[in-house]
């Protein structure tokens, strides 16, 4: 881990108190020692976020205080732009969703900006999407990938149908899922489908656009 | 069983969203629950039903409905908002007479949602192209920027070489020239040191454009920077028979700031004023404190800036209608990096101005140094 415990602590103290001036500093700070986008988003962003997850399992903290500190987590990823769209592009795309009742988009975006990263125009659509939807989005798009987010383990039975729907028109286009709810189960059900694979990661994802 | 249907009409008649009404024989009222009453916004109860359906704005034939020839409908009702909002209705007759029951349409309530989850996703997407595109182009006019101060800079010497020849050569004794190769030395003289004050200017733009403006903090008098400002425009002033009145308190605070970008900003607006000032005329500098900060004015009798141009004065190369009263040369860009050295100082500036009568400039800084300024500073 390369972000010190000390700046990870006050970082989340500051993220959970709402105190955005210090976040956004914490951000500049780290980027202004050359610290990459990818440790930032699974050292900080990924992190802190899981951690406030927790808090609130725990009754630590509330639902407004969870909601306040997504807010301000997606505020400091356009931050963040300027770098992530710079990159050399490759003329690939990949299109970027959440499932039907999916509403937790944080990952889907962190998807997205990591491929921009490395070159690729990455469409992110939204929490929620229905199938139909997505799929009129993909036609429009022709993506060479597609990658969908899950956070909650009981909406598996629409990704399930998502990807039914979607194989049924994109025989061919690979499809990356990753997200929360698979730490609950659901990769067996979800890799049985052709050409579609589990990525558990960041770093994860970035050996996975390597290859 | 019994318990449950009770806790069950209890929720109907106290919580829930659909409108219930209980009616008699007549049509009256008898019994109205909650979200009815808080359709209506009156108490419903011995109201006929006629009059509910008239104040929630839904077209139904009442006496049909008691007739019990209309049994299921789909009427647009008046909700909260203001907006209609499709209901379905049923009646039932039971004991106590026609239990009349409306929800929300909840096709159409699917329908609503369904639109609204493709904006919200064409939304997402086109946000995030338009972030992309914002980023895009703050690259490209880093890039255009980059590429004006490499171009002004590099044109600056061979123009600074052609003024300082040409300068050269006019005062030289060891030439002779005739009165009309004299004219042309001159305008080549005065078209160069327009042509490096211009590039000067531009470079000046471009450094405050690329965020490197920077203000080297100092105490510093007013009085004097105004009275340094006075002198170095006074000649100019003075061929055209202009006065320049000065009124400052003698008790006026020092401030913080940058002296030699101040003095940048004075003798842009003197030098502006006696431009555009008839001969004759005068023009006043004023300064004084308004606690926090100090508010400087200078004041001409000049042209006038008609009032729709006005606020195109402090943006680069704007083409407004008056010119010089001379035909002295404007490079177009002064407003413009006076105003970002008055901005970047945590101060403000504006222009009040009459056709005919003249214009004043005003423009303020503050006293101490703003703790929150992000401009790159020194302090001295």
């Amino acid at each position: 881990m390369e972000i010190e415990k000390d700046l990870y602590d006050s970082y989340f103290s500051n993220l959970i108190q709402g105190n955005k001036a210090l976040c956004m500093a914490t951000v500049d700070d780290l980027t202004a020692r050359g610290t990459s986008i990818e440790v930032i988003y699974t050292d900080l962003f990924q992190r802190s976020l899981y951690q406030v997850g927790e808090y609130w399992e725990q009754n630590k903290i509330s639902v407004a205080t969870e909601h306040l500190a997504t807010a301000m987590t997606e505020n400091l990823m356009i931050r963040l732009q300027p770098q992530i769209f710079s990159s050399q592009r490759t003329g690939k795309k990949i299109v970027v969703a959440c499932v039907a009742n999916e509403y937790h988009q944080i990952g889907a975006k962190m998807i997205a900006d990591i491929f921009e990263m490395n070159g690729w125009d990455g469409y992110f659509i939204g929490a929620g999407t229905p199938a139909e939807e997505l799929i009129r989005f993909l036609k429009s798009q022709h993506p060479d990938l597609i990658g969908i987010s899950l956070s909650i383990y009981f909406n598996l039975n629409e990704m399930t149908r998502t990807l039914e729907k979607i194989r049924k028109i994109f025989p061919r286009t690979t499809i990356i899922v990753g997200g929360q709810a698979f730490k609950w189960g659901g990769k067996d059900v979800i890799l049985q489908f052709d050409d579609v694979h589990y990525i558990p990661d960041i770093p994860g994802l970035q050996r996975f656009i390597n290859q | 069983m019994n318990n449950i249907k009770t806790q069950l009409l209890n929720y109907l008649d106290t919580h829930s969203s659909i409108i219930k009404l209980t009616v008699n024989s007549e049509g009256t009222i008898t019994h109205a629950n909650a979200f009815a009453i808080k359709l209506a916004g009156r108490d419903l109860t011995s109201s006929h039903i006629r009059d509910f359906f008239t104040e929630i704005n839904a077209n139904l034939d009442t006496d049909k409905l008691l007739n019990q020839e209309v049994q299921n409908m789909l009427l647009n009702v008046n909700t909260f908002t203001k907006l209609p909002q499709t209901f379905y209705f049923t009646s039932f007759n039971t004991p106590e007479g026609m239990v009349l029951v409306g929800e929300i349409n909840m096709a159409e309530m699917e329908t609503i949602h369904k639109t609204i989850v493709t904006l919200n996703n064409d939304l997402s997407n086109l946000t995030r192209q338009l972030q992309k595109k914002n980023v895009q182009l703050d690259q490209l006019n880093q890039q255009k920027n980059q590429f004006l101060g490499i171009a002004a800079h590099d044109l600056r010497s061979p123009i600074a070489s052609i003024l300082m020849f040409s300068e050269l050569v006019m005062d030289s004794n060891d030439y002779e020239f005739s009165d009309e190769l004299r004219e042309i030395l001159e305008m080549i003289r005065s078209s160069s040191h327009f042509m490096l004050r211009l590039l000067d200017e531009l470079l000046n733009v471009v450094k405050i454009e690329s965020g490197k403006l920077q203000l080297n903090y100092e105490t510093i008098c007013m009085e004097k920077l105004l009275q340094n400002s006075i002198n170095i425009n006074r000649t100019l002033a003075s061929k055209k028979s202009i006065t320049i009145q000065i009124n400052v308190p003698q008790s006026l605070t020092k401030i913080s700031a940058d002296s030699i970008k101040i003095e940048q900003v004075l003798n842009n607006l003197l030098s502006n004023a006696i431009k555009f000032s008839n001969a004759n005329t005068t023009i006043t500098v004023e300064a004084f404190s308004t606690g926090k900060d100090i508010l400087i004015s200078v004041k001409d009798q000049g042209q006038g800036i008609p009032e729709n141009e006005q606020d195109k004065l402090f943006t680069p190369f704007s083409n407004i209608s008056v010119k010089a009263v001379d035909g002295e040369k404007s490079t177009g860009l002064g407003l413009s990096i006076v105003k970002r050295i008055v901005t970047g100082h945590m101060g403000r500036i504006w222009v009040e101005s009459q056709e005919g009568k003249g214009s004043s400039f005003y423009f303020t800084l503050p006293i101490e140094k703003p703790r929150n300024n992000t401009q790159n500073t020194h302090n001295q």
